[in-house]
């Protein structure tokens, strides 16, 4: 048998999901619903004078053991209320993407069952003078098991980073007022393109002048400005990268985005940075939104502590509106120019790549469309609230309980980012990509530094409700 | 919808035997794309490998090592005569043709 006829016999069948087939075969799709459905129902229970906060359990503040365990016996119901929630949403949205519920329901348990002890150990009252902020604990936790425990690979089926980011991103929206949206976006995006162009360029420039080819180049700039992995393999398939190309930038993203998860947060508490400001500055220079969002949840846990001013809200709100509305929301765009850059300019050899105008939507990142509504419906229901009531009655009864439920989803992301990078099995990226990829982290850096903190400190200073 | 009635798929790479664009397969080969990333993610949209030319491509590109998967018309005016005629010729071992007969490896 030729190898071409082993290749056609033994691959995977393609799959058509563009189109309306989206709305249930993409995760983005799923995260809306999943999202957007917790929020209408904890408005329809708000406007009925109840509240989704019994399902919204979370680990109280403890200091000694006796605390914790009481905490546990009172609200068993609730927790495992809570762990059905989950896993029946989660297993309805995974099984249409294609993954078995047998092999997804062990996986998620042990997920949840691990997302409690992290909680509950970032509750203590001495967590933060150990700095055991749990997005840290998650990751340090998942690593370790990933990579030195045999862990079953069947066991990745509830491992989805990506799914429960968006799905905490759509909630998230029903936490940030759209008026802030409005107010602070352009900002975002005139900060965020600003860095966004001078790192692709940086590493496009670097990494031709070390001799790597121009789809390479592209691929590594794209990870290194918009979104990380996301945008590696979206920018690998407009330009028509050899297949090599994506693992190599993604070996990158990894390796920069956990270091940065420790640099970024670490570096501005050294430097006593607003929180606002501090947000601004991740979402700027940060690879990934799931290892952003776990940077800014870490600096969060600072805010209003150890001389941070400011609130917590602050860093994630910042964070968002500089990586989700700055930066993710243009992929489709650098996809579209690129593409044509590519078939006019670099390889007219290649044979009949697409120039698509439409990818500038299909690869538009939907979760976003989540985000925006959910923050519009919550905006619209407390439009018309005083700042007191709004204080006593729809935050504790309405916001509070979705923010609870972010809080999981969130960890739930930040622990299956420890448990699936398995450093031995990520593809070797070689010198030269890395060197050229870290000089542009290394000017994206400083250059969001200057702009986070000193030309709009004022702006990212003043993000308040 | 040429003057048959029948309608003209073009040769495209999702329609085409080299083309792998299965979310499942791709987080297999592409390792590391789980970690902060996902093959069901809409920016991938339905980009996939090419097994001929070991590139990774939008799904709507194409090019004359094209090698049908499905029924596709060529470039001439399809006859119904000619399209059963190529449903006929399929290789029995093509994977359209096993998984219609439930034999799919899957």
């Amino acid at each position: 048998m030729s190898e071409s006829q082993a290749e056609l016999r033994g691959g995977a069948p393609t799959r058509q999901s563009v189109g309306w087939n989206e709305l249930w075969l993409k995760e983005d799709w799923w995260a809306i619903w999943l999202g957007l459905g917790i929020v209408l129902a904890a408005y329809i229970l708000f406007a009925n004078l109840s509240s989704i906060r019994w399902l919204a359990v979370t680990p109280a503040k403890w200091s000694t053991f006796g605390q914790l365990g009481a905490h546990f016996a009172a609200n068993i119901l609730r927790y495992v209320a809570q762990f059905v929630l989950w896993a029946v949403t989660f297993t309805i949205a995974l099984t249409a993407l294609g993954y078995k519920a047998r092999e997804f329901l062990p996986s998620f348990a042990l997920l949840y069952l691990l997302s409690v002890v992290i909680f509950a150990l970032g509750q203590w009252d001495q967590a933060n003078y150990y700095n055991l902020e749990p997005p840290l604990i998650a990751l340090v936790v998942g690593l370790f098991i990933s990579n030195v425990t045999p862990l079953p690979r069947w066991l990745d089926a509830g491992f989805r980073v990506e799914f429960y980011i968006k799905t905490g991103i759509v909630l998230l929206g029903a936490t940030l007022p759209f008026t802030l949206i409005v107010w602070a976006g352009p900002v975002a995006i005139l900060q965020a393109s600003t860095v966004s162009i001078t790192t692709f360029l940086v590493i496009f420039w670097t990494s031709r002048r070390l001799g790597l080819d121009n789809q390479l180049a592209a691929t590594l700039g794209a990870g290194g400005a918009v979104c990380g992995v996301s945008a590696a393999i979206a920018i690998a398939g407009a330009v028509g990268a050899k297949k090599e190309y994506a693992p190599i930038a993604i070996t990158v993203v990894i390796l920069w985005a956990i270091v940065m998860i420790f640099v970024l947060p670490f570096t501005s508490y050294a430097l006593h940075l607003h929180p606002g400001v501090a947000g601004a500055w991740i979402g700027t220079s940060e690879f990934a939104d799931a290892a952003g969002f776990a940077a800014a949840q870490i600096y969060a846990g600072y805010a209003g502590s150890g001389g941070i001013a400011g609130t917590g809200d602050q860093a994630i709100w910042a964070f968002t509106l500089m990586k989700v509305v700055g930066r993710d929301v243009w992929i489709g765009i650098w996809a579209f120019v690129l593409a044509i850059i590519s078939t006019t300019r670099w390889e007219v050899a290649t044979p009949d790549q697409r120039i698509d105008v439409a990818q500038i939507w299909w690869r538009f990142p939907k979760f976003v469309i989540g985000f925006i509504v959910a923050s519009l419906i919550v905006t619209y229901v407390t439009s018309g609230v005083s700042i007191a009531d709004f204080n006593k009655v729809a935050n504790p009864g309405l916001i509070a309980p979705i923010k609870d439920l972010r809080t999981w989803a969130f960890i739930f992301c930040f622990l299956s980012i420890g448990l699936t990078t398995r450093f031995r099995d990520l593809a070797r990226a070689g010198s030269k990509p890395f060197a050229a990829f870290s000089i542009g982290v290394a000017v994206n850096v400083v250059l969001g530094f200057i702009l986070s903190a000193v030309v709009f400190a004022s702006h990212w200073q003043n993000l308040t409700r | 919808m040429s003057s048959t009635g029948v309608a003209r798929p073009p040769k495209e790479c999702r329609r085409c035997a080299y083309f792998r664009n299965d979310p499942a397969y791709l987080e297999t080969v592409l390792p590391g794309l789980t970690s902060f990333g996902s093959a069901h993610a809409s920016v991938r949209g339905d980009d996939g490998l090419c097994c001929r030319h070991g590139r990774y491509r939008n799904a709507r590109s194409s090019c004359s090592a094209f090698r049908s998967r499905e029924p596709c018309v060529e470039d001439t005016p399809i006859q119904f005569e000619s399209l059963s005629a190529a449903k006929l010729t399929l290789n029995p071992d093509h994977p359209v043709r096993a998984d219609q007969k439930g034999t799919s490896s899957m």
